[in-house]
């Protein structure tokens, strides 16, 4: 134990680490820093994009930051040009999106076919379509345009499950007196079902809180149903239950601002990898200083154990209060399962952090040069976390499921966490062709459907971060054989 | 009992290039056994086997009877090592380094960690890095590692390699302080005149293959084939008398003979019984060196 402490101090205090412990703090204050309407550097604005004709055509953009949050003073623009430039000159128009993120954009023409460009401006972020058709079309009809996001609902879960409602009315597409109903059903045992709320929409964006619930929502499925006035429903969406609380990314956008914390972690917990393998074992490898300790009363398999173990606690520990900070920002998930969600996040993260630790001590057994070790698990990590898509596929498909192209479509597996997560879901499920169900692998909880509870997921992730850490250690306790 | 190396053979990776091949020999306790050899000739890769910062292909190192691949701690603690290089983190600073390897070899009392540093003269450079010191330092931090377990075996790596005369000094009386005390010292070098002040007994390595070990005997009993005598005007009588013993070369201040095996001692009751003043005489070649090249030349 006191061999451990001393290791552990040496790592800790290494300037690499220092430097690694230091960006961490950084990025974590970037993020949650309320620094500008996108919701800081990393938050980015998104927009949902409606148009109707009425003497003209009049754009609504709906626009939201990663948190899903409204951007009020994003600047929207649009210019239509026609198909004949030559005789009619291009025209356009701008705003200015208000509190509620709703920008409306109105450029008077009166005939009828034009291309589009619309441009959204917020503080970090500009979105761009270009070619978009637009046609005059009979006044009150409203026409979609491109995005991600649902023409008629728009969400966002972080850990405080709400619904955003985008181009309802008045003033959106649903009529005046439409309501929305939200109900969770719980599968069981034993079956019940709630309704959440009724309530009358009133305006082109709303929020509608899903708590209040005695069902575990997270476990539920979650229907929501826009209801005309006349009693008939104009719209559903149906949001399958995920034990992690982690909903689809088609259609509204539940989840998604979860999952892009999440990617961005997924690359970053590499990074910590990188800077704490570097202290505790490449570079002193690298510096021969590792051979006066082998020469003193300890084992090779206990410098690199120790080694190992002094350099991912505080991995650990970083992922873990990064995790906490950032996704319990918005206070804690008010059913109970938010401190569940954060420590599979955390699980996770450890996970691949162990997973990349195990590669630089493999790499430094290799390659004596402790910078080229870093630089090449920079880009093995810059290489999976944008090329693996299609390795996806391929790794599950080695294992004999085959994971539809929607399932992975939807999922935008790309990072390791999600590699990894998807693997494991596609072994325990035990499903053939079609394999993973066009469901979301948002984070690494994302059970199938079989596991019953968010505990089972939790374990599984205990168990590979054990399993991983124990594997690479024996691999590289193996490969320090073929050197020196 | 000993340090025993037991067919150590050792390839590295990855061109596979053989540093030693089933080599044999043992470190008996209370004994300098030199390891001498041409560059490449396994020497330190012996060594760093035999303390196991390098493992072996095939064969083992016994300790006092622990093998070393299997009972590593036990082994260790009999064990101290100095390398040639500095291999300790050049940005640690001096004494927190030493306090970290005392944490791992099991707990040193911090009075002999003091003693150690004011003995190698190290004390007022406790807070330095070990970057700033220079080969002599570093050399004495090596050491002083060594000694943490004060092991019954000391594998030295070419120890008096780039010290001054003053830590040469220091070094060669602590060799044989320690072998006085009964610990065992393999001790490698080029260094073949200094070795040969110190070895019991040497062994000669060739191409990571024990050529033979030599002891006392064979290095005393060599015959003496080069002798510089010092006569200041060294006239042809002079001369002429020092041709019955060899082949005669003029030099400054005096001559140098050369046979295949010179009698020393009657050459100087010659030179004394012709009335020739006589300042000097210097047995110049070396027998270890003679031997060493002719059992290298002989392998090659």
């Amino acid at each position: 134990m006191r061999a451990f402490l001393a290791d552990l101090r040496r790592t800790v205090l290494a300037p690499a680490s220092i430097a690694t412990l230091l960006l961490t703090v950084g990025l974590v204050a970037l993020l949650t820093a309320p620094t500008g309407p996108a919701g800081g550097p990393f938050g980015g604005s998104q927009f949902a994009l409606s148009y109707e004709y009425d003497h003209g055509f009049v754009f609504h953009f709906y626009v939201f930051n990663a948190t899903g949050q409204p951007v009020p003073g994003a600047n929207a623009q649009v210019e239509l040009s026609s198909g004949n430039q030559s005789t009619t000159p291009a025209v356009g128009g701008s705003a200015t999106a208000g509190p509620d993120g709703v920008a409306t954009v109105t450029v008077p023409v009166n005939d009828s076919n034009w291309s589009a460009t619309v441009v959204l401006m917020s503080e970090y972020a500009t979105s761009t379509f270009q070619g978009l058709s637009v046609s005059m079309v009979p006044p009150g009809t409203v026409v979609h345009g491109p995005g991600t996001f649902s023409p008629i609902f728009g969400g966002r879960y972080g850990l405080t499950p709400e619904i955003l409602l985008y181009d309802p009315g008045p003033g959106g597409s649903a009529p005046t007196g439409s309501t929305v109903v939200v109900r969770a059903n719980f599968t069981g045992p034993p079956a019940r079902d709630s309704v959440l709320s009724s309530t009358p929409v009133s305006s082109p964006v709303s929020h509608y809180s899903l708590s209040g619930s005695a069902l575990p929502l997270t476990a539920s499925e979650i229907e929501f149903d826009l209801i005309g006035p006349d009693g008939s429903t104009i719209s559903t969406w149906v949001a399958p239950p995920s034990d992690l609380a982690v909903l689809p990314y088609t259609a509204a956008s539940w989840g998604q601002a979860l999952s892009e914390r999440v990617t961005f972690w997924g690359f970053l917990a590499p990074l910590l990898a990188v800077g704490f393998g570097y202290a505790a074992y490449a570079r002193p490898r690298g510096v021969r200083a590792l051979e006066p300790i082998l020469a003193l009363p300890t084992t090779r398999l206990a410098v690199l154990g120790r080694r190992y173990l002094s350099a991912l606690l505080p991995l650990t520990a970083a992922t873990g209060l990064a995790t906490v900070i950032e996704f319990q920002v918005d206070g804690p998930d008010p059913n109970g399962l938010g401190a569940v969600l954060v420590a599979a996040i955390w699980g996770s993260l450890a996970l691949e952090g162990a997973a990349f630790l195990g590669i630089v001590f493999l790499l430094a057994h290799v390659i004596r040069s402790a910078a080229a070790v870093a630089a090449l698990t920079i880009a093995l990590d810059a290489f999976l976390a944008y090329f693996v898509t299609a390795g996806i596929w391929l790794v599950a498909s080695l294992s004999g499921h085959y994971p539809s192209a929607a399932a992975i479509n939807a999922a935008v597996l790309d990072n390791p966490t999600q590699l990894t997560a998807a693997t494991v879901a596609a072994y325990f499920a035990g499903l053939g062709s079609p394999g993973i169900p066009a469901r979301p692998i948002y984070v690494v909880g994302a059970a199938p459907p079989s596991l019953p509870s968010p505990g089972a997921t939790f374990e599984i992730v205990v168990a590979m971060v054990g399993i991983l850490a124990i594997g690479t250690m024996l691999l590289a306790a193996g490969l320090a054989r073929y050197r020196d | 009992m000993g340090v025993e190396f037991e067919s150590v053979s050792k390839r590295f990776w990855p061109n596979r290039t053989r540093a030693l091949r089933d080599l044999s020999f043992s470190l008996e306790p209370g004994e300098v056994l030199g390891l001498v050899g041409r560059n490449g000739a396994g020497k330190t890769t012996a060594i760093r086997i035999g303390v196991g910062v390098a493992l072996p292909d095939s064969g083992v190192v016994r300790v006092d009877g622990h093998p070393l691949d299997r009972e590593k701690v036990a082994a260790s603690r009999l064990l101290g090592w100095v390398p040639e290089e500095s291999v300790h983190d050049p940005s640690a600073r001096v004494e927190p380094l030493l306090r970290y390897y005392a944490k791992l070899a099991g707990g040193v009392l911090p009075a002999r960690l003091d003693e150690l540093l004011a003995v190698w003269g190290l004390a007022k450079y406790r807070r330095r890095r070990v970057r700033s010191l220079s080969l002599g330092m570093r050399r004495r931090l090596s050491i002083i590692t060594s000694e943490l377990t004060n092991p019954r075996y000391l594998l030295l790596d070419e120890v008096f390699n780039g010290l001054d005369p003053e830590a040469v000094v220091a070094v060669r009386d602590w060799v044989r302080a320690r072998r006085g005390a009964g610990c065992g010292l393999l001790l490698s070098s080029h260094n073949l005149r200094e070795l040969a002040t110190f070895a019991d007994r040497v062994a000669v390595v060739h191409e990571g293959r024990l050529l033979r070990i030599l002891d006392r005997a064979d290095l005393l009993e060599r015959p003496c084939r080069v002798v510089r005598v010092r006569i200041p005007n060294l006239d042809a009588g002079g001369a002429e008398l020092l041709a019955r013993f060899g082949a005669v070369e003029l030099v400054p201040g005096g001559a140098v003979v050369r046979g295949e095996s010179i009698d020393v001692p009657s050459i100087a009751v010659a030179i004394v019984q012709a009335g020739i003043p006589l300042h000097g005489l210097t047995r110049e070649d070396d027998g270890l060196e003679q031997l060493f090249l002719e059992l290298v030349r002989g392998a090659s």
